[in-house]
């Protein structure tokens, strides 16, 4: 076992220091600081934007540069919400409780070089957890059948969407507009076309790239024209001398990130949870067993680093439900999947046997951007404080602009484009609807497989709904989507009135 | 003060809606063939009568549930330049080309924003064009045209 490991960690280095492979880490890395330090553009925007070139990129680089966008701006979110007390991505809402508390005492220095060695520690720690978990359940699941398959993926769906969208109803109807909206085009089995009304350029299905910069990107910049706002930045407490922490900050910091790396990497596995859920509940474990818990949201530095480890960890954990059981817990993941299919290669349990170049360069591909974000994220201040004065006036165009190249370049056809419009207008009712874009991404990424797999489950037990029941790990499978179910439902309907889940949205 | 959620009103009728139109569409131009052989149709309409389902939860709770709730916030502004601006890509790129698209849908998109202006607006359409055609015309070599000749 520990030679096998070795052995995958040379293999992966080989593939990750490949220089093609080393460039588009870095400059996935740069990108998701980049866009996590500007508020108004998420992760998920960002990597819908990019998806398209993804097209032209041979797989693995595409991965290692998607993957690093996606942790990359869980660090950079930290910087815009301890100097500007803006979260520049949802999941640093919580690191502006005591990160912007502690830049007004003028300790910002000190907050950013913590939340940075906090998150780097995350990191490495959820990292370490997908080397030898990943393999683990790879095996187990080799064993399922198509019956076990469609009760992971509606255990995941529901999870989902009952655990991470304020409203479990509206999360799953969500989910069931996704796959619906995923069933659009010929059908495998039959050729019959679904849903199609005769445009013969459906008959490939809805596209994923128009549906995610619709939903994602056009939606976000509708919502952000005029509520993003350029923001003065104080430059007090940023040179490196007032950077170093005193003893006592160490002292006070080393035991909170690793709880909250422990907290972060068991909720990034789970369907729903992730970095945003994981960072709240980091927080308040820490208030809660803090021996002087008032000083919390006046600048106490366990609040910010707890949070911190946990979401970096979190982003990293969450590559193992995706990447071995091929099923996303979050609509980022649900991406990466579709960036891997368009490519032709399916990610689950033979994943890892299949292609361990690929996957082992993408573990190996995470250090090295966990290493050039503790990097980079220092000197860097200074740019992305000047980042964050570029008014968004200047930002939104030219967002809108990648967005519509982006879409029409993937097959030239300017029908992608009026996708882009409808579906973008239908994503910002949606959105004023309260309804969360995130479910049904992964309802439309899932659907098909679902189909899929109940179709030949039904085959096979020649038509006996029954087969779901009778094997057992489906049936424990179901029995928890059925819990998970009633308590959502319930919840729902016990809500006070006016009292709506006050979580942003995860991405 | 007690009054409805008009969002979930509103949510949950379109909601039904939808789900009755993709189960009885699907019901009405699919074979739903039988549980050991499913047809295509089979999955969309027992996922249209499920989306109806929540559609009708929804519109339940919103009634029976009363107290203070936001109204929705359409911003119709930003709405309307923002999807007008896309349109005018989709209208332009393959008619004019990519330079004057994107001239085009800067200037359209800009008119989101309350502070009105055609200077600015302009020159930086003007860069984002140059920056477009260097990118992914010279630099990627992408089949996306700086101009085209309309005739």
């Amino acid at each position: 076992m520990d030679g096998a490991l070795l052995q995958n960690v040379l293999l992966g280095l080989e593939t990750a220091v490949d220089p093609a492979n080393l460039v588009f880490c870095f400059f996935g890395v740069f990108l998701g600081m980049a866009i996590g330090v500007l508020p108004g553009i998420g992760p998920l925007a960002t990597i819908s934007m990019l998806f398209p070139i993804t097209f032209h990129l041979e797989p693995t680089a595409a991965l290692i540069m998607l993957a690093g966008i996606y942790y990359g701006s869980a660090y950079g979110g930290s910087t815009t919400a301890i100097l500007l007390n803006v979260p520049g991505s949802p999941s640093a809402a919580v690191a502006c409780l005591d990160g912007y508390p502690m830049a007004k005492e003028g300790r910002a220095g000190v907050a950013l070089l913590l939340t940075t060695v906090g998150s780097f520690i995350g990191g490495s720690i959820g990292i370490l957890l997908m080397m030898l978990f990943s393999p683990v359940i790879a095996d187990v699941a080799l064993d399922f059948g198509p019956a076990e398959y469609f009760s992971l993926m509606v255990l995941g769906l529901v999870a989902a969407s009952t655990i991470a969208s304020g409203s479990a109803i509206k999360g799953l109807a969500m989910v069931v507009l996704g796959i619906l909206l995923g069933l659009v085009g010929s059908d495998i089995y039959t050729g019959a076309s679904r849903y199609t009304f005769g445009v013969e350029e459906l008959y490939d299905g809805i596209s994923l790239v128009a549906l995610s910069m619709g939903i994602f990107g056009v939606v976000e910049v509708i919502a952000s024209v005029n509520s993003v706002k350029g923001g003065t930045v104080t430059r007090e407490g940023l040179d490196f001398r007032s950077m170093i922490p005193k003893r006592e900050d160490w002292r006070r910091s080393w035991m909170p990130i690793l709880r909250g790396t422990g907290i972060g990497a068991f909720l990034g596995t789970l369907p729903g949870a992730g970095a945003l859920i994981s960072s709240f509940m980091a927080y308040s474990v820490e208030k809660r067993i803090s021996k002087h818990p008032e000083e919390f949201g006046k600048g106490a530095v366990e609040g910010i680093v707890s949070s911190e480890s946990a979401n970096n960890a979190a982003d990293q954990t969450s590559f193992i439900p995706a990447m071995t059981l091929g099923i996303p817990g979050s609509a980022t993941m649900a991406l990466m999947i579709g960036v891997l299919n368009i490519h032709g290669i399916t990610p689950g349990p033979s994943f890892i046997a299949e292609r361990p170049y690929m996957f082992w360069g993408l573990v190996m591909s995470f250090w090295i951007g966990n290493a050039i974000l503790v990097v980079l994220n220092i000197p860097l201040i200074g740019v992305w404080v000047k980042l964050l004065t570029v008014p968004y006036t200047i930002l939104y165009p030219a967002i809108l602009m990648f967005i519509c190249i982006g879409v029409y370049s993937v097959e030239n056809l300017t029908f992608h484009v009026w996708l882009v419009v409808l579906l973008g207008a239908f994503g910002y009712g949606l959105r004023v609807l309260d309804f969360s874009p995130a479910p049904l991404i992964l309802g439309f990424v899932l659907g098909p497989m679902m189909e899929e797999n109940f179709r030949r489950a039904m085959l096979m037990s020649r038509g006996g709904f029954a087969t779901f029941i009778d094997r057992p790990i489906s049936a424990a499978l179901i029995v928890l989507t059925a819990i998970i179910l009633i308590w959502g439902l319930a919840t729902a309907f016990r809500q006070k009135p006016g009292v709506t889940a006050d979580i942003p949205q995860e991405e | 003060m007690s009054g409805y959620d008009i969002k979930d009103l509103i949510g949950g009728a379109i909601l039904i809606a939808l789900g009755i139109f993709a189960a009885v569409f699907a019901a009405m131009t699919l074979d739903v063939g039988d549980p050991a052989h499913m047809g295509p149709g089979l999955f969309p309409i027992a996922l249209g009568i499920l989306l109806t389902g929540f559609g009708v939860l929804i519109l339940i709770r919103a009634l029976i549930i009363r107290g203070t709730f936001e109204l929705p916030q359409f911003e119709l502004r930003p709405f309307l330049a923002i999807v007008a601006s896309t349109a005018s890509f989709a209208l332009t790129i393959e008619t004019l080309g990519a330079v004057p698209a994107i001239v085009i849908m800067t200037l359209v998109a800009r008119l989101a924003d309350e502070r009105i202006g055609f200077v600015r607006p302009l020159v930086l359409g003007m860069s984002l064009a140059v920056f477009a055609t260097l990118i992914f015309s010279i630099g990627l070599k992408l089949p996306i045209y700086p101009f085209i000749r309309p005739f």
